[in-house]
């Protein structure tokens, strides 16, 4: 079809012909305008707490003391173990058990098998609020409550990680596959040998997303610990609200921190994230 | 790949471990009691306190920790409806009727006998704040009172003469006006205002109008009284800018909980007086040294003042119940009462000693001499509880009033729109409760039979028997007006 | 096509899939399915958690659909839901912008040649602002010195790493704890914060412009717009006339090309002061008209075409006109006013406190989240797994690079989108609760509770989880016939 495509509107897409240090500095003016919120939190993070409701950006002096003072007012080492800790749990688990099952919605063929993936994504579609209670009632029962397996538990298996990886894996060619097979592998051969090394790049995606994800969740840890040791950190930053107000410039503090090891894993899963994609090969 | 799994798989595992087991455990010798309240200097005082009175008293040990987790009702209601509560609980404005009524909260009438921490103890007119029909569930931790306190160097700033201890509307309106014009002059750039709000329950009380009927069957605030008010706030919100409207008050201050920020505002002279409670003074003297007074708020009519007390209550299904109760005798004990009156958390519960020396005039805060005398005073004599009704879930009646009023001030309303839309949600909010609870129908029917009776007996002007009101303001109302039966002396 | 295990009986096969799935579904019906079908249940009941619990354990009444009859009496509930769906008005721009980052990202990733010039660049920088610096002292243009610096360093380090840099630092905004971000967001919302305090400058030299030209705003402004507007909604027409006769649109494309110009449409007649029902109403019965008039005409030549082709390209094309011709009805309608407004004085609005004002800000931090995120990642791996052998075979025929992206990386991105858009949708119309809890407690007079703030009231704060539980199923109805939708259109598209 040689019909013209008219000029299409949408968001700056650089041309090959222009990059070069034109697409840099677009990128480094970007990229400053999507940190200008966190060079905010760090700066008031110096701040004392007057100046951190003012709107300069500076702070008069810089008060390396608010840090320790963090420390002073929560566990905050503590706080973050417990959320790397339990966001690490979920996410091994997650992977291991959505790898497992995308398998076998993307390709296995047994009877019954497209609607219950039909089933797994309408789960995701029913506000998590209102089951909240019921699941907090099970934990109960459980007796779960106030426990690190209570909060890892009814995160670990969700439907999202399993229809990410099952569109992933439905992207690799099935020869592959149908060689394996040819050349008598099982089942479990096929999926342990040919199609997780391949899915990598799904994996390490689901990682990160399962990951950061977990790390942030506030209201289910909220509702189930009650030992303030267990908390997990966003719920310990309900301890900058006192009476008196909000403590902002602490608050900030702590926030900077707990950027900190999330940037470590990222860039390290990163580097996992490309390798994967560039060892992929699966197209030929 | 796996072997990267495999690693990972076994480093959470350390970690877990580590983890668990470097979780402070419970002294198992001695029983752990949890509170759920604020973590601050004062509560942290109030534990060291009971810890000692347990010493003293020669009672067996106790540990009491804080639990500062509750941002709102959410999570105590979750918690203690599954039967994981924690053990003692402080319960705020209408939280105090409704977890006892949802049977959270433990009875603890016989032994507040026994142990000394009957309602006598306390404020008469704290008790509807934790006495259900009858029952005791609690015990006040301190009596608030809100009244105006006044930065008497910022009137002098402006040459502006103070408000007197009693005054009318009008009289807040004309010195407001005053107050505003001395303090911004053209082309000032951050506003001065006079207050930060005025109290609009207790203005409509001033008028007689309650949120509620006597037998708080129905909402009256569409009645014409709340119209004028609302029409007043309007008035000086918008035209007259005595107080900032929420749009200003959010640029004012940044903050979700708390006033840091009002306070800031008083002490710098962007507020010449602000509506707050005793506790204030925790706040303020740190910041410095100010010549403070404190007036009641302005109105007209009938002169009344927010009480409230933040109660303490033990959670049903705890297992300590007989520490948890000491702890309420606590409240009701010198050491306890003698910390509040030092640290200056609100009134001491028990009000004999809001009666010394060393509450009324501190020796180390002679800039504050006389507001204490005037907070114990209104606590007293003008104090009256928030009206609740049983139908009505309060955190659904504070919604809606808050959010019509918004709507009024932002200009999509005018007041009496807003009047009428506030009865019409909260009459509903009432039909829709007692459509639901059949126990609550009971209850509600009996309570219209009464109303009427109580009309009728109004209309023909005569008295009506004290135990046929339900509303606190009420009972406070007629009784001043005259209109209640003489009482049969027992 | 053919999956394993098609040979070998059902019941094998049956055995086998159930296998591989059971480590997940195990945990997914215990923790997930369990609590999901309890909530239905719940929804036909009338259970108060003030009432139904340990202490008052009375018993559960049924009853039937009062609760779904009772939400829509609730005066508030059509508000609410238009509110979530207003908010979800953001996911093109979402999805547009995270595409777009992915895209430049692996183009920075390809051509290290940018070396000479980013480090050419770094060094001005960092003269420029050590002079600014100089002169200023560092109170007064302190943060431009710090945003100079940092420029110069994310310049040099993403010449070094190879622009991976650059992916760490789109994706920084989902490292912080979402409630923290939204605190972040709220302090900078303030009306006496940093944004406003940016802003206020730039407003000031607008009224100014405008204030000096009256005349030219007044009616120059709205009689520029309303012509473009025209024009292009005129252009979209011819066009839909023209695919139609020539068989690459069918009759859903159309359709959907009709309905995207009314949208605008209907917006400005809502502006006007129409109520919605007749604002909403009367467009879509142009289009109505329209669809007529353009399907009735018979095909000239071509072929029968399947009934949705062309679907992509038209969605693809709404996204950019609808916004672009709202915009276009905003000029309209306020260009008349912008000069009485000026006089006054244009100041930036109090973002979270203003009625008018507090969804779009809820929207622009939503996009500034979303670039960066999880779609964004999605997209580089998608990205990654294009062949490059059709980019070749592509170069080779002479394509324009907009050609590429039309012909090879849309398409091929397919799948990605479309998983991307149905996530968008369930989650998008789920959100919102979170937000609303930290940073607006529901919005002034409620402009920024969605539904799911409204079931956290209903279910949490009074406890009427029976009444709240109807609302959530509620909501699950819409997102699954949205969803539905999405799979059978966008499904459709991306197999083929």
């Amino acid at each position: 079809m040689a019909e013209t495509q008219t000029p299409f509107r949408k968001k700056t897409v650089i041309t090959a012909e222009r990059s070069g240090p034109g697409l840099s500095l677009v990128l480094a003016a970007l990229s400053l305008l999507m940190i200008a919120p966190f060079v905010w939190m760090a700066l008031t993070s110096f701040k004392t707490l007057s100046e951190s409701s003012d709107p300069e950006w500076m702070p008069g002096a810089f008060r390396w003391s608010n840090y320790p003072e963090v420390f002073k007012v929560i566990p905050f080492l503590r706080f973050a173990a417990n959320s790397l800790v339990m966001a690490g749990w979920v996410t091994i688990l997650q992977v291991f058990t959505s790898a497992l099952a995308a398998f076998s919605f993307a390709r296995l063929e047994w009877p019954g098998r497209d609607r219950v993936f039909f089933l797994y994504l309408g789960t995701m579609m029913l506000p998590g609020l209102v089951t909240l209670i019921p699941t907090f009632q099970l934990m109960v029962r459980l007796d779960l409550v106030d426990t690190y397996l209570g909060l890892v538990l009814p995160a670990a298996f969700g439907a999202f990680g399993t229809f990410l990886l099952r569109q992933f894996m439905m992207g690799i060619p099935r020869a592959l596959d149908e060689a394996a097979e040819i050349d008598g592998a099982s089942k479990w051969q096929i999926f342990w040998d040919v199609i997780l090394p391949l899915s990598r790049p799904g994996l390490v995606t689901l990682a990160i997303f399962t990951f950061m994800g977990n790390f942030q969740s506030f209201f289910w840890p909220l509702v189930m610990m009650k030992t303030v040791d267990k908390f997990p950190l966003p719920v310990g930053l309900m301890f900058f609200d006192t009476q008196h107000g909000q403590a902002t410039h602490l608050l900030m503090a702590a926030v900077t921190m707990s950027v900190i090891p999330l940037i470590i894993i990222f860039v390290l899963l990163q580097k996992q994230l490309i390798r994967g994609i560039q060892l992929g090969g699966v197209k030929g | 790949m796996k072997r990267s799994f495999l690693i990972s798989l076994a480093l959470l595992s350390l970690a877990s471990a580590l983890l668990y087991w470097t979780v402070p455990g419970k002294r198992t010798d001695i029983p752990v009691l949890y509170w759920i309240t604020q973590d601050d200097e004062n509560k942290r005082a109030t534990v060291a306190a009971f810890h000692q009175w347990l010493a003293d008293e020669h009672l067996p040990p106790v540990e009491l920790r804080i639990d500062n987790t509750n941002g709102e009702a959410t999570k105590k209601l979750v918690q203690g409806l599954s039967g994981v509560g924690s053990d003692i609980m402080d319960l705020y404005g209408y939280e105090a009727d409704l977890f006892p009524a949802t049977g959270m909260i433990l009875d603890v009438t016989e032994d507040a006998k026994r142990l000394g921490f009957p309602p006598a103890a306390t404020y008469p007119a704290l008790k509807p704040d934790f006495i259900i029909n009858g029952r005791q569930y609690g015990f006040p931790r301190n009596a608030g009172v809100a009244l105006n306190w006044i930065n008497r160097g910022t009137f002098a700033k402006y040459h502006v003469p103070e408000p007197p201890m009693h005054w009318t509307l009008d009289e807040f309106e004309a010195l407001g006006k005053k107050f505003v014009a001395a303090a911004n002059p053209p082309g000032i750039r951050e506003r001065v205002y006079f207050v930060n709000l005025v109290p609009r329950e207790q203005l409509r009380r001033g008028l007689g109008l309650a949120n509620y009927n006597e037998t708080d069957t129905r909402c009256t605030l569409d009645d014409p009284r709340n119209v004028q008010i609302l029409e007043r706030v309007r008035r000086w919100t918008l035209e007259d800018r005595l107080m900032p409207s929420r749009e200003e008050g959010e640029a004012m201050s940044a903050d979700i909980s708390g006033d840091g920020s009002m306070f800031s505002h008083f002490t710098s002279g962007r507020f010449a007086m602000v509506y707050v409670g005793q506790w204030a003074l925790i706040i303020l003297r740190p910041r410095g040294t100010f010549q403070l007074r404190a007036v009641e708020p302005a109105m007209d009519g009938f002169v009344n003042t927010d009480l409230g007390g933040g109660s303490v209550g033990v959670y049903a299904r705890t297992q300590h119940r007989k520490e948890s109760v000491r702890f309420l005798q606590f409240l009701a004990s010198a050491p306890f009462n003698n910390l509040i009156v030092r640290i200056a958390d609100g009134l001491p519960p028990v009000p004999k000693y809001a009666e010394t020396e060393e509450f009324l005039r501190p020796s180390d805060h002679p800039n504050e001499w006389g507001t204490a005398a005037a907070f114990a005073e209104a606590a007293r004599d003008t104090g009256i509880t928030m009206s609740k009704s049983p139908f009505v879930l309060h955190s659904i009646f504070y919604r809606v009033e808050k959010e019509l009023t918004e709507a009024m001030i932002s200009g999509r309303m005018t007041a009496a729109q807003t009047a009428k839309a506030m009865g019409d949600r909260l009459n509903q909010e009432i039909a829709l409760r007692i459509d639901r609870d059949p126990a609550l129908r009971k209850l509600y029917d009996e309570r219209v039979r009464v109303q009427q009776l109580i009309d009728a007996r109004r209309a023909a002007g005569k008295p009506v028997p004290a135990a046929w009101i339900n509303d606190p303001f009420h009972l406070a109302y007629y009784r001043a007006k005259g209109w209640l039966e003489p009482e049969a002396r027992p | 096509m053919s999956g394993l295990g098609h040979r070998g009986s059902p019941r094998r096969r049956l055995l086998s899939g159930i296998g591989f799935l059971l480590p997940n579904i195990l945990g997914f019906a215990a923790f997930t399915l369990v609590p999901l079908v309890m909530s239905f249940g719940i929804a036909f009941t009338d259970w108060d958690t003030l009432r139904h619990n340990i202490f008052r354990n009375e018993p559960l009444r049924f009853v039937g659909f009062e609760n779904f009859l009772w939400l829509f009496h609730h005066p508030d509930f059509m508000h609410y839901l238009a509110n979530t769906f207003f908010l979800m008005l953001g996911l093109p721009f979402a999805i547009a912008g995270s595409l777009g980052a992915a895209l430049m990202l692996t183009r920075v990733s390809h051509r290290p040649v940018a070396r000479r010039g980013a480090f050419i660049l770094a060094t001005l920088l960092l003269t420029g602002s050590g002079l600014l610096l100089r002169m200023g002292g560092m109170s007064q243009v302190g943060v431009w010195f710090i945003f100079g610096v940092l420029a110069a360093i994310s310049l040099v380090t993403g010449v070094v790493t190879g622009g991976s840099v650059y992916r760490t630092l789109f994706y920084l905004p989902n490292f912080t704890a979402g409630v923290a971000t939204f605190v972040l967001w709220k302090k900078l919302y303030n009306p006496s914060g940093p944004i406003n305090a940016a802003l206020a400058p730039v407003l000031d030299r607008i009224a100014g412009w405008v204030r000096s030209a009256p005349g030219v705003f007044s009616w120059g402004l709205p009689l520029t717009c309303g012509v473009l507007a025209t024009a292009l909604m005129v252009w979209q027409l011819w066009r839909l006339r023209q695919h139609w006769g020539d068989a690459s649109a069918g009759s859903v494309a159309v359709v959907t090309g009709l309905v995207m110009l009314a949208l605008p449409v209907g917006l400005q007649l809502y502006w006007m002061g129409l109520p919605a029902l007749t604002a909403v109403g009367g467009p879509l019965g142009v289009v109505l008209v329209g669809a007529v008039l353009i399907l009735k005409r018979p095909r000239r030549w071509g072929p029968v075409c399947a009934r949705d082709a062309g679907l992509s390209a038209e969605i693809a094309l709404a996204l950019g006109l609808v916004p672009l011709l709202s915009l276009l009805a905003a000029g309209v309608m306020w260009g008349a006013r912008l000069p009485s407004l000026a006089a006054v004085g244009l100041a930036p609005p109090n973002w979270l406190g203003d009625y008018d004002w507090a969804k779009p800000a809820i929207m622009i931090m939503g996009l500034w989240a979303a670039i960066g995120s999880n779609n964004m990642i999605l997209y580089l791996a998608g990205l990654s797994s294009i062949p490059p052998e059709l980019y070749e075979a592509a170069d080779m025929d002479g394509a324009s690079p907009l050609q590429r992206f039309w012909h090879i990386t849309w398409p091929q991105l397919a799948p990605v989108t479309f998983f991307i858009g149905v996530m968008g949708v369930i989650y998008g119309l789920q959100g919102g609760f979170e937000m609303a809890r930290v940073m607006t407690k529901g919005g002034p007079a409620g402009a920024t509770t969605t539904l799911s703030y409204f079931i956290y009231i209903e279910g949490f704060e009074t406890g009427r989880l029976g009444y709240a539980s109807a609302a959530a199923w509620v909501l699950f109805a819409l997102v699954f016939i949205l969803s539905l939708l999405n799979f059978r259109f966008g499904n459709r598209s991306a197999n083929d």
